[in-house]
């Protein structure tokens, strides 16, 4: 599979998750593996391009004594991700019509 | 036993290409990362990341799929990724996912300039030529089609895919150890042509069971992968260079570089008249034949057999399960041990281990099975 697949779905599940709520890398990771198969390394690049592309921002929290970096949806970020659930359900909405009958 | 500190600080040592704001960035959030996976000492941090090494280079991997992907917009709809992610899944044909036209085959396509390339072919060569712009050729194989040829963000992009049709040609075809020949002998191959003096950057070359041949050429990263394909590097100067076979023969001659890793399964690794920093060579059952000038060498194997004769300043380690090992290495400060492999040192029978100090450089050698030769003289 080419990088681009991984690419768009990968983001479009990244900001899913930020968007019920907040979150930092080890455990966006952790929930992204459970529906993506990527591997750990993949998650960085795509956190940071989001970043740079202004759809996250970041702030740190002190937890146990050490750092955690959470990772929050822009207002530009929630706009994305809104379109992106609206041409998902209508892609959902489409497999249903093609499936409809099917086991 | 290591620290997790040390482990960090290997890592840092081995993302030295990245700039130091987006290294110390990758830095924080490796370490926070480590921290929340409760990974406390190297042992577990390599048993879980693998080494320091290893990580770095899935890193670069990664970080550059996302840095080419940015050429696109981050509003890629959900639509086309997931139409891409089927297609892939199930082979359909996408009417409207049509390569660009691409010249007929044979015929050179004139392309804006670029200086880094990503090639990905399945059965068909590629090699580099030198010509008075930028342009691509290609002659593909029955069964091959291009998928996505294009210029964005300085690289050149260009993928084929197997199309899944039979084949109707007429043409004769020879299959020679898995490779098409057309009834006149030319070879199916991505010829990507620059001019002779373009300072490449990142390089990434993928094939099935295509060759890959680069000469004469400098570039600041280069990425190979192939499954059977051969690959043959001459003349070439680049820092970074990580090669990836299964059971493809590795050629190195005339290479100037400071990192080389090459992994291989069962293919073959000849290196000569080259000079590296550090280089990392392992293979399953390929033998590997290393001339090369280098301060480090690190050679793993399971039942290939290796021969060491460059100079190497600092330090050879070289392990293999049931592979003979043969190195030479003026004054070498020489640690060998087997468990029921014999050993001969200068002409002379060790039993199973082997200490000799020296003042050039450290030579360790592990086997389990394998006979080693070492000759410091």
């Amino acid at each position: 599979m080419g990088f681009q697949i991984g690419g768009a779905i990968l983001d479009f599940v990244v900001l899913s998750i930020l968007g019920r709520q907040d979150s930092y890398g080890y455990e966006i990771t952790q929930q992204v593996r459970r529906i993506l198969d990527v591997s750990e390394t993949a998650l960085y690049p795509a956190l940071r391009r989001l970043q740079k592309a202004g759809l996250l921002t970041t702030y740190d929290q002190p937890w146990q004594g050490r750092n955690r970096r959470y990772y929050r949806l822009t207002d530009e970020g929630r706009t994305q991700l809104t379109g992106q659930v609206a041409q998902w359900r209508q892609f959902e909405q489409d497999m249903e019509q093609l499936l409809e009958g099917y086991q | 036993m290591k620290t997790k500190d040390q482990y960090f600080t290997e890592l840092e040592g081995c993302l030295r290409d990245l700039p130091q704001v987006e290294r110390e960035e990758l830095m924080e959030y490796q370490r926070e990362y480590a921290d929340e996976a409760g990974l406390e000492d190297y042992d577990q941090l390599t048993g879980h990341f693998g080494t320091p090494r290893e990580l770095a280079d899935r890193l670069y991997q990664e970080l550059d799929a996302r840095r080419a992907q940015a050429a696109s917009s981050p509003e890629d709809s959900i639509n086309d990724a997931v139409k891409q992610l089927l297609k892939s899944v199930f082979s359909w044909t996408d009417s409207s996912r049509q390569a660009e036209p691409g010249a007929p085959d044979g015929q050179e396509r004139t392309l804006p300039a670029f200086h880094n390339v990503n090639v990905k072919t399945q059965s068909a060569d590629i090699r580099f030529e030198e010509g008075e712009g930028f342009a691509v050729r290609y002659l593909l194989p029955d069964g091959e089609e291009p998928d996505w040829l294009e210029v964005t963000n300085d690289t050149l992009f260009f993928t084929t895919r197997g199309n899944g049709r039979r084949s109707t040609s007429s043409r004769v075809e020879i299959h020679l150890g898995g490779k098409s020949l057309n009834w006149t002998g030319t070879r199916h191959e991505v010829v990507v042509v620059l001019p002779r003096d373009t300072e490449l950057q990142q390089v990434d070359l993928t094939t099935a069971s295509g060759d890959v041949s680069l000469e004469n050429r400098s570039c600041t990263r280069l990425q190979l992968h192939s499954a059977s394909g051969d690959i043959r590097l001459q003349q070439l100067t680049c820092p970074a260079l990580s090669l990836a076979t299964v059971s493809g023969d590795v050629t190195l001659a005339g290479l100037h570089g400071e990192k080389i890793s090459v992994t291989t399964t069962s293919g073959d690794l000849d290196c000569r008249d080259t000079e590296a920093k550090e280089a990392r060579f392992r293979t399953v059952s390929g033998d590997v034949d290393c001339g090369a000038a280098l301060d480090t060498l690190q050679l793993n194997t399971v039942s290939g057999d290796c021969i060491v004769s460059g100079p190497v300043a600092v330090s050879i380690g070289c392990t293999t399960v049931s592979g003979d090992v043969r190195a030479a290495a003026q004054n070498a400060d020489v640690t060998a041990s087997t468990i029921s492999g014999d050993i001969r040192c200068n002409g002379m029978e060790v039993r199973r281990r082997l200490h000799l100090p020296g003042t050039g450089c450290r030579l360790e050698v592990k086997t389990t099975s394998g006979d080693i030769d070492i000759l410091t003289q």
